[in-house]
């Protein structure tokens, strides 16, 4: 986590319930069913600084990859903007979604640019790169169905 | 005095288990349960053949948060053996984080930080590791400071020595393990470890003593304590579609030499298909105890099937089938 957000001096976890209808809105998004595991359940880690002020989020990732799962970590700005993002464990046959060149890609992309992820990346697709772009795409889809809406209704009220 | 001992015994789990279940006064406080069952069928020695619940486990975290970030959690682990014949409180303990966890003070029954066991256990897996040789058990009740920062992980613990099964009327003369860890890189493919024990610790972490006595007495005595000065390394390795495992011991158990080696391999054949190779070897002495395994793991949907042979050239059962039916339930709230 300091990897992300060096400045941080403290984290929360947080676990939120995913309602049927939720989860309906965010299959809908993504356009296919959440994995076993991932459908009533989503957890982030919410960044503090010495105040206890957030200063970010950070979401742990778990996508299908060809060889069993492929477990990456990515961390959002205030602005919501991805900071960074690393591979913490996969076991595929082709490693370049690891490479530096392709994760760069996705940071300092903001969440409304999340449904075009699938077209920075120009090379072959790989299972591994193309479980970090869904998985990317789906995690921030839930964050907004699940905590920015939240939020905007509770701004509103 | 049996009762007064009886409610010593029992009286800081419980106190921990009741935290557990009541909701705090102060902060906000989030909920894993985790539920696991082990079905196994042996064939032993090419004749003789049983199948049982192995086992079955549940445990409860609850992580209580303050305003900067999560303060403090409480972990119970309930285990079951050999068709519920067998329940123990494997794990129970309060931990205290600090800031960005860089420091954590642990407090109860818990893992011990040696060699691989911060991260991995073959406990739910068809082979052994050393540790009963090593350090005489893998859990023990006791104190430990922790923590991550950086690249390096960290743990040193201060403990009784009787393992999960043994809650004397005293402390004991206690066992003291250190590890320290160091995953480098961006992509946490290699992970290496260095551990220390230093104490005395029972002979290992069985149901009954090697005099027949069953696990509740207190064996904890003069005659069974070992003394115990061992040094390790670890490893893991991610390389592609391998996985690789090692953990390395040596020092001097109960005044004698000791070595243990340990290798896991895992390879992803097919999408849903690993194989597995084990070796576990310990050289005590002029007693020497070795054991190897070879497998294939299965993951279809909603359960993991495992299935391997054994062969244990110190044990009278030296060859051994297993075929294992696994599953995990996990939520959080």
């Amino acid at each position: 986590m300091t990897r992300i957000f060096p400045e941080a001096r403290d984290y929360k976890t947080v676990n939120l319930r995913i309602s049927p209808a939720q989860r309906k809105t965010i299959e809908e998004i993504v356009g296919y069913g959440l994995l076993p595991g991932q459908q009533d359940q989503f957890q982030y880690f919410e960044m503090n600084d010495q105040k206890g002020q957030v200063i970010g989020t950070i979401i742990p990732s778990t996508q299908k990859g060809e060889f069993g799962a492929v477990e990456f970590v990515f961390g959002m700005n205030t602005d919501l903007v991805i900071t960074d993002l690393y591979i913490q464990r996969a076991r595929e046959r082709d490693q370049s979604f690891k490479d530096r060149s392709f994760l760069d890609l996705f940071v300092g992309r903001s969440i409304r640019e999340k449904m075009g992820f699938d077209q920075l990346y120009t090379g072959d697709p790989t299972p591994g790169t193309t479980a970090v772009i869904t998985g990317l795409v789906k995690e921030m889809v839930a964050f907004e169905t699940l905590v920015l809406a939240d939020a905007n209704l509770e701004a509103g009220s | 005095m049996k009762t007064a001992k009886l409610k010593y015994r029992f009286i800081p789990p419980l106190i921990i288990l009741a935290l557990l279940l009541v909701t705090p006064a102060v902060g906000r406080a989030t909920w894993n349960i985790s539920v696991d069952g082990d079905a196994r069928y042996r064939l032993t020695e090419w004749e003789e053949h049983d199948a049982n619940i192995h086992l079955v486990s549940a445990s409860a975290r609850k992580t209580f948060s303050d305003s900067r970030g999560d303060r403090l959690t409480l972990f119970g682990l309930l285990e079951a053996e050999d068709n519920f014949s067998d329940v123990m409180l494997h794990e129970v303990y309060g931990q205290y984080k600090g800031p960005m966890g860089a420091w954590n003070i642990t407090a109860g029954r818990f893992g011990l930080p040696w060699g691989l066991l911060p991260g991995f256990s073959a406990t739910r897996l068809l082979y052994d590791m050393p540790h009963g040789a090593v350090l005489g058990m893998s859990v023990d009740n006791g104190v430990m400071l922790s923590g991550v920062t950086g690249a390096f992980d960290y743990g040193v613990s201060i403990t009784q020595g009787y393992g999960p099964r043994h809650t004397p009327d005293e402390f004991g003369h206690g066992l003291g393990v250190a590890r320290i860890g160091f995953t480098p890189g961006d992509t946490e493919e290699i992970s290496l470890g260095m551990s220390a024990a230093l104490g005395k610790s029972i002979r290992v972490h069985a149901r009954k003593n090697d005099m027949g006595m069953d696990a509740d007495m207190n064996v904890m005595d003069k005659d069974t304590a070992l003394h115990r000065a061992v040094g390790g390394l670890d490893a893991t390795l991610y390389l592609g579609r391998w996985l690789g495992r090692l953990e390395l011991s040596a020092g001097r158990v109960d005044h004698r030499s000791m070595t243990a080696g340990f290798a896991a391999i895992d390879y992803a054949l097919l999408p849903r298909l690993d194989l597995n190779f084990a070796v576990n070897h310990v050289w005590h002495g002029s007693k020497y105890e070795d054991e190897w395994f070879v497998g294939v793991t299965g993951k279809p949907p909603w359960f993991t099937i495992r299935g391997g042979y054994r062969y244990a050239g110190h044990s009278p059962s030296r060859h051994e089938v297993t075929l294992q039916l696994y599953r995990l339930f996990s939520f959080n709230y």
